[in-house]
């Protein structure tokens, strides 16, 4: 048997730690020899632990961690082609390749994500519009299958397993590496616009009227103005900013890697008490009547990675966790769905710091893929105990009545039968999934709750 | 600071303390060889040092286990680097098992003394010889804080790691003068994947692979003999080492 340390886990949430076998191989060796060992079952894929819910923990069962399994394989810079091992993070991507004038090609609000979680949960960023999902930049993965055999899988080569993998939440095997395409870019900053809109009418309007417009898009939702402010927001569109437009002091190095700046981490979990509707409330009018409409232009760090200043701001929500709940609406009912949301969310007293709402373009080819053409609006709700259930059930319900549906990474507390409403193309992938792993060897807790095993 | 500009060869490169001075001395333009068992991960190692920092690094295959290859691994190293002289030797190979099982199989007990003791002395001493031929020169042994005195929960791989200790006084009294220069290193708890299963990662004395490499690093910029990494461990083991015998036995350490 392998060594592996008996130990608590849960992700980014805090929401439902598990007791799990958390194994970290350093080597292709260690690795292989997993899949030979009889006491491995229950196996799950572990990279940053960014997930919200319990997609990468497994209670009783395996967890493989990628800490070391962290590699540049090779880096083609006239291509702008990436090669590497599935622990490395985004931020590891970026260090290597901005000074050659490459940038990801979309990427979600945390730089501290794998890219093997990258595609298993098939992320998004303020781009979807535009680019579609970090899978649809994948040119190929290799993934290890349950019987330990490797499988090299892409768009053209096993495009079924490939298209599974792709947002598959490390359901189909092990991904062991992947190449990634980059995009191009002029500089490694980002000309931005603020503008507010009043309420949700303004917001989906200017979102759907500026998109052929800006590359980026988002917006930030405050969730506690009620009546004809509902959904008041600032957005913020951006593309990147070109060479001959920045100022001559940043010409001189337009593709600076920023050092992290690191703000103070949050050192301790916060009283349950601080967040509250009154604080957040507070907080919120401030920073609504702080924002003036404006151009600027700011380096991509604090335009893509606002939060990762704060090293563990998990804590802000104190001991008890938090969850995110992500609804995604198709262009005709986003309108009336978000205003239920909203309306819900208030009405519970559910205080959500941080909202924030996206344009959506078309789906890629992957059957569970999250996102397609519409709008998504992500929330933190604090876990309120008792009350959280219920309201977790009625905005549930909002989303299957008009067509809505979650997003896995975020997800932390939906059954089976909501999942399987959401997700009609459930079967295809669970049918693509008998095929290599007839035995059910890769499940997360997650995997069990919603049903995606047999 | 010299040392850093001169090629610098990493024992066991793969290790968790080995993968940060490897980082961390690419970073600062030390020309490196990197000496694993594994040819396959070796070229991974390299590629990705390439890629983060831009910089080629040599590497030769070689298992600690291979005893009789050990005197001539200076030379493959001084052909890697087509003669040019070896500035810096860091030892990071070793084993540990859990205690109980190494005292049952006899396999895991040999192998402890093979490769933290045996093949290191074999391998220093190789080098320490060219290197007080060529004038000059850094040896960096990576021992542990276990061989500051045997304790019931882990003697023998403290034994092996209190023989590496003695190898390298010995050694720095000996070439004293001489140019060559010797650096005892005592690493306390650290999370690699060498302790796994055996050392609390959550422990708050636990230190990252991260932390001991710098040390260690600063430790060959500077004129330091003999580090604890983190230095409170140089504290712990002063007490530990002067607990009376008979109280001592009492005690579960």
């Amino acid at each position: 048997m392998i060594p592996g340390i008996r130990t608590s886990l849960s992700c980014w949430g805090r929401f439902h730690p598990a007791e799990c076998r958390l194994i970290e191989p350093e080597s292709r060796m260690k690795l292989a020899a997993l899949f030979c060992d009889h006491a491995a079952s229950g196996v799950i894929a572990r990279g940053m632990g960014r997930s919200y819910g319990d997609s990468s923990v497994s209670g009783e069962g395996t967890v493989i961690g990628q800490t070391y399994l962290n590699r540049f394989l090779s880096f083609d810079p006239q291509h702008g082609i990436i090669h590497c091992e599935a622990g490395v993070t985004l931020e590891d991507i970026i260090k290597v390749s901005l000074p050659h004038g490459w940038f990801l090609p979309t990427t979600p609000g945390t730089k501290y994500v794998s890219v093997g979680g990258a595609i298993a949960a098939d992320v998004h960023g303020k781009n979807h519009h535009v680019d579609g999902s970090f899978g649809n930049w994948v040119k190929g993965v290799t993934l290890i299958l349950a019987d330990g055999s490797i499988m090299e899988c892409s768009p053209s080569k096993n495009p079924d397993v490939f298209w599974a993998t792709v947002g598959g939440m490390g359901l189909t095997g092990f991904i062991r590496d992947a190449r990634i395409q980059l995009r191009r870019v002029e500089s490694s900053y980002y000309s931005v616009r603020y503008h507010r809109c009043r309420n949700l009418e303004a917001v989906l309007s200017m979102l759907a009227s500026t998109e052929q417009q800006y590359r980026y898009s988002v917006g930030w939702i405050d969730c506690l103005s009620r009546g004809s402010g509902l959904g008041r927001s600032v957005l913020m569109l951006a593309n990147n900013t070109g060479a001959r437009a920045l100022t001559s002091s940043l010409r001189s190095d337009p593709f600076r890697v920023r050092a992290s700046a690191r703000l103070p981490s949050v050192p301790f979990d916060f009283p349950d008490w601080v967040l509250n509707p009154f604080s957040v409330n507070l907080f919120n009018q401030a920073y609504y009547f702080k924002q003036r409409d404006r151009e600027e232009i700011v380096p991509y760090d604090s335009f893509f990675y606002p939060l990762d200043g704060i090293s563990s701001w998990n804590r802000i929500y104190g001991k008890r966790g938090f969850i995110q709940y992500q609804a995604l609406f198709p262009d005709k009912t986003a309108q009336t769905g978000l205003r239920k949301i909203l309306e819900t969310v208030s009405s519970h007293g559910a205080a959500s710091f941080l909202a924030v709402i996206k344009r959506c373009g078309e789906a890629n080819l992957a059957p569970l893929s999250y996102i397609h053409r519409g709008y998504t609006l992500a929330l933190d709700i604090p876990n309120l105990g008792a009350q959280l259930m219920p309201l977790i059930k009625s905005l549930d319900e909002i989303l299957l009545e008009h067509q809505g549906r979650l997003y896995l990474a975020k997800d932390s507390m939906m059954d089976a039968k909501t999942f399987a409403a959401m997700y009609p193309r459930r079967e295809e992938f669970l049918n693509i999934k008998k095929q290599i792993d007839p035995e059910c060897f890769f499940i997360s807790d997650q995997a069990r709750r919603v049903g995606l095993c047999f | 600071m010299k040392t850093m500009n001169l090629p610098c060869v990493i024992l066991g490169s793969l290790s968790g303390i080995a993968r940060e001075i490897a980082d961390q001395l690419v970073r600062k333009g030390t020309p490196l060889v990197l000496v694993a068992r594994s040819a396959e991960e070796l070229e991974i190692q390299a590629s990705d040092l390439k890629i983060r920092y831009g910089i080629t690094v040599e590497t030769i295959a070689a298992d600690a286990s291979e005893l009789d290859r050990m005197s001539s691994l200076p030379e493959e190293c001084a052909r890697k680097l087509k003669g040019g002289n070896i500035g810096c030797v860091i030892l990071c190979w070793g084993v540990m098992y859990p205690q109980g099982e190494a005292e049952k199989n006899t396999q895991l007990l040999k192998q402890t003394f093979d490769i933290n003791l045996t093949s290191s002395a074999l391998v220093l001493q190789a080098f320490a010889n060219k290197m007080s031929h060529a004038g000059g020169g850094t040896i960096v042994g990576i021992s542990s804080v276990a061989g500051d005195r045997g304790r019931g929960s882990n003697y023998l791989y403290g034994a092996s790691k209190a023989g590496l200790s003695a190898l390298l006084d010995g050694m720095r009294h000996r070439y004293h003068g001489t140019g060559v220069r010797v650096i005892t290193v005592k690493p306390g708890m650290v999370n690699t994947p060498m302790t796994k299963g055996i050392v609390n990662p959550s422990s708050p004395l636990c230190a990252s692979p991260i932390k001991v490499a710098a040390d260690i690093v600063r430790a060959i910029e500077t004129r330091s003999v003999q580090i604890y990494t983190p230095e409170y461990w140089r504290l712990i083991m002063a007490v530990i080492r002067n607990i009376p015998e008979q109280l001592f036995l009492k005690s579960r350490l």
